[in-house]
């Protein structure tokens, strides 16, 4: 590539800054030239040769691998591997591969992306959301076989120095594999804010982009200095000696302030003016309650327990999660611990759980719906589980996916008969539980004041509330741009579902991405929240915020957020307001 | 011991069809068998599907309703239809 310094706007999708060399790796649907994946009678034996070798290496990578992340791992993300090794031995994927190479004379990596090509071909024709994800996992295990076949590029274990990963688009479980002892971030092709592949790089803290122009990447190749900015969402290509040095400086303020920021655990997060907003963590482990211990968050806000129902035709007794909820109650000790019932469907499908396929999951059964209309059962055991372990410390239930009262009425009922039945076999179980609704529907903000009577808090799940506020799908780059949690028309539905829970006396938090961003969190304590929740890693960040303005600024911020008509106005004025009282934290 | 070769006509009835989960279940099950065993659409006997290969199953694309014909060749082909026939009348305990 040309020394000329390029600038491009990207999708950031994990803060931070990170500046290297680039590692390119490109996968398998554009590796094969066909024109070249042909081959000569007497190179046969070879050939089939290098496919088991790459097989086998591969082989011993996904074991490996799982062993080793094995702890760090859910359920769900550990049964990949199973998913893996399961297509890496199949028959007929084989047999039609060595076929390829035999009859055809096709090269072992021309044979690899045929075959692939075929099958996934043959899936995406049958409507079974199980069998697309299978295609996806199909697509990723035999990139890994590619990328064994062609040492050349894709020598991904064999990096001598930290670089930049570019490449065309990430799988989860190469998201995983990447060492950060090696990758400084990574830039991709395709993939928005909330795939997984994100998800996981804000977890292991790697800066990252998406939207990287094909051009672009096309051109860039292995050792181009590349900057990364996963904060303003800027790639730079070759930049020039004054560019890279004020990225420097910027990113070695960032870890400064990340080391400080560390240290005030401790401090209460409130405002200048004694306005107390709890921090608590969203966690998806138990385990996980460690690192928000460590943060200093006030116990649990949200504890996604979806991910237990997620291991392939397996789903967890009663037993199995009381030990699970009684360990995080047990760990949180007198701190507030609040668990989300089931939540599946739209982006979350966990197999063995739903009884019948969708056209449109995020508008279908899921949540609160999918418990009380079709797997009752499931819900039966899940509240079982949690009532008993409610006699282990401060548990409250949350219900997600609300949008009628009669949903809670029904939820209700169903807890009497649970309750009755744990008295009549003796068994032990709290009655104390709080049982709150989560506000993630236009529906549930605009009954607020109803649905207050009926449960005990409110928890406003922004996420939801945003895409089915502004009528967009979440995962559609092409409408994010309406995908803001600051947006007016949402921001009056958390206005008025406040109002109504401080009129009914009940207490409101919010757990979505919006607690998580320090300026969004300023506009929530102006609206009077007392609690919010995300993931432990944007606590410290946060807190800092909290505690550089006065209340009074938050309100006036919110009185004038709440009358503006640019749908982008809102988030301008947080970011000028925090811009002024804690600008470190901007562009973080 | 005496080779054999059994058959049954099994049903796919549970809602989903053969997809992806018990098909996972089927290539566990019959991998325990040293028994050939298949699977394959009376209308279409000469492609059978391996019950050891997942991509197999999946693409015989057995929906709600579809008869099959479940074959077993082997010295324990009995024990593994009998294992078979009763996971596809038990609605793939789903």
């Amino acid at each position: 590539m040309a020394a000329e310094m390029q600038n491009v706007k990207v999708i950031a999708i994990s803060p931070g800054i990170a500046i290297g060399r680039v590692l390119r790796i490109q996968r398998l649907n554009r590796i094969v030239d066909p024109g070249e994946g042909h081959i000569s009678e007497d190179q046969i034996d070879a050939e089939l040769d290098r496919l088991r070798g790459a097989l086998d290496t591969t082989r011993k990578q996904l074991q490996s691998l799982q062993s080793t992340l094995g702890k760090k791992l859910s359920a769900a993300e550990s049964g990949i591997f199973d998913a893996h090794l399961l297509l890496l031995e199949d028959r007929m994927l084989l047999a039609d591969i060595e076929k390829h190479i035999r009859e055809e004379k096709n090269s072992a990596e021309f044979a690899v992306s045929r075959s692939t090509e075929h099958f996934i071909g043959v899936f995406s024709a049958i409507p079974d959301p199980y069998l697309q994800e299978r295609a996806a996992d199909l697509r990723d295990v035999t990139a890994r076989v590619m990328a064994n076949l062609t040492e050349a590029e894709a020598a991904r274990p064999n990096i001598d120095d930290r670089r930049i990963v570019i490449a065309d688009a990430l799988t989860p479980s190469e998201t995983v594999q990447l060492d950060c002892t090696k990758v400084l971030g990574f830039a991709v092709e395709t993939g928005s804010a909330t795939c997984h592949a994100a998800i996981l790089a804000r977890s292991m803290r790697l800066p990252a982009v998406s939207g990287l122009p094909h051009e672009i990447f096309d051109k860039l190749r292995s050792n181009d200095i590349v900057i990364i900015d996963g904060v303003a969402g800027r790639l730079i290509v070759n930049p020039d000696a004054r560019t890279e040095e004020a990225y420097r400086v910027k990113a070695a303020a960032a870890g400064k302030l990340i080391d400080e920021l560390g240290r005030e655990s401790e401090l209460c997060p409130e405002t200048t003016d004694g306005f107390k907003v709890e921090l608590a963590a969203n966690i998806d482990a138990a385990g996980q309650y460690a690192e928000a211990n460590k943060v200093g968050a006030y116990g649990i806000g949200l504890f996604r327990t979806e991910f237990m129902f997620m291991e392939p035709g397996k789903l967890p007794d009663e037993e199995t999660q009381y030990k699970c909820y009684r360990e995080l109650l047990i760990a949180a000790g007198d701190r507030p611990v609040t668990i989300r019932t089931l939540d599946v469907g739209a982006d979350k499908i966990a197999t063995g759980v739903y009884r019948s396929a969708e056209v449109n999951p995020a508008l279908g059964l899921r949540g609160l719906r999918l418990c009380l209309y079709e797997r009752r059962d499931l819900f039966t055991t899940q509240l079982r589980a949690l009532f008993r372990a409610g006699v282990s410390g401060d548990l409250r239930i949350m219900l997600p996916m609300v949008s009628s009262t009669q949903e809670i009425v029904e939820t209700r009922e169903l807890i009497r008969q649970i309750q009755n039945q744990l008295a009549q076999e003796n068994v032990e179980f709290s009655s104390r539980v709080l049982l709150g609704a989560m506000i993630e529907t236009p529906a549930a903000a605009l009954i607020a004041d109803d649905l207050a009577e009926y449960v005990d808090f409110f928890s406003i799940g922004t996420n939801d509330l945003v895409q089915y506020t502004m009528a967009i799908d979440r995962l559609n780059e092409r409408v994010s741009y309406l995908n803001r949690a600051t947006s007016p028309a949402v921001l009056r539905l958390i206005r008025h579902c406040i109002d109504c829970a401080e009129r009914k006396g009940i207490p409101v938090s919010v757990c979505g991405q919006m607690a998580a961003d320090p300026a969004s969190a300023l506009l929530l304590a102006g609206m009077g929240v007392q609690e919010l929740s995300m993931a432990s890693v944007s606590i410290p960040l946060v807190r800092r915020a909290i505690r550089s303005i006065a209340l009074f600024d938050a309100e006036q911020l919110v009185e004038k957020s709440l009358r503006a008509t640019a749908d982008d106005e809102p988030a301008r004025l947080a970011e000028a307001l925090l811009l002024k009282h804690a600008p470190e934290l901007v562009d973080l | 011991m005496s080779k054999m070769k059994i058959s049954k006509e099994v049903t796919v009835s549970n809602r989903l069809g053969l997809h992806g989960r018990p098909a996972a279940v089927l290539v566990k099950m019959a991998s325990r068998y040293h028994a050939a065993i298949e699977l394959s659409r009376p209308e279409d006997p000469d492609n059978p599907a391996d019950c050891r290969s997942i991509l197999s199953l999946l693409v015989l694309a057995a929906a709600q309703g579809t008869k099959l014909l479940l074959s077993a060749d082997g010295e324990d082909a009995p024990q593994a239809v009998d294992e078979i026939s009763e996971f596809f009348a038990e609605n793939f305990q789903e």
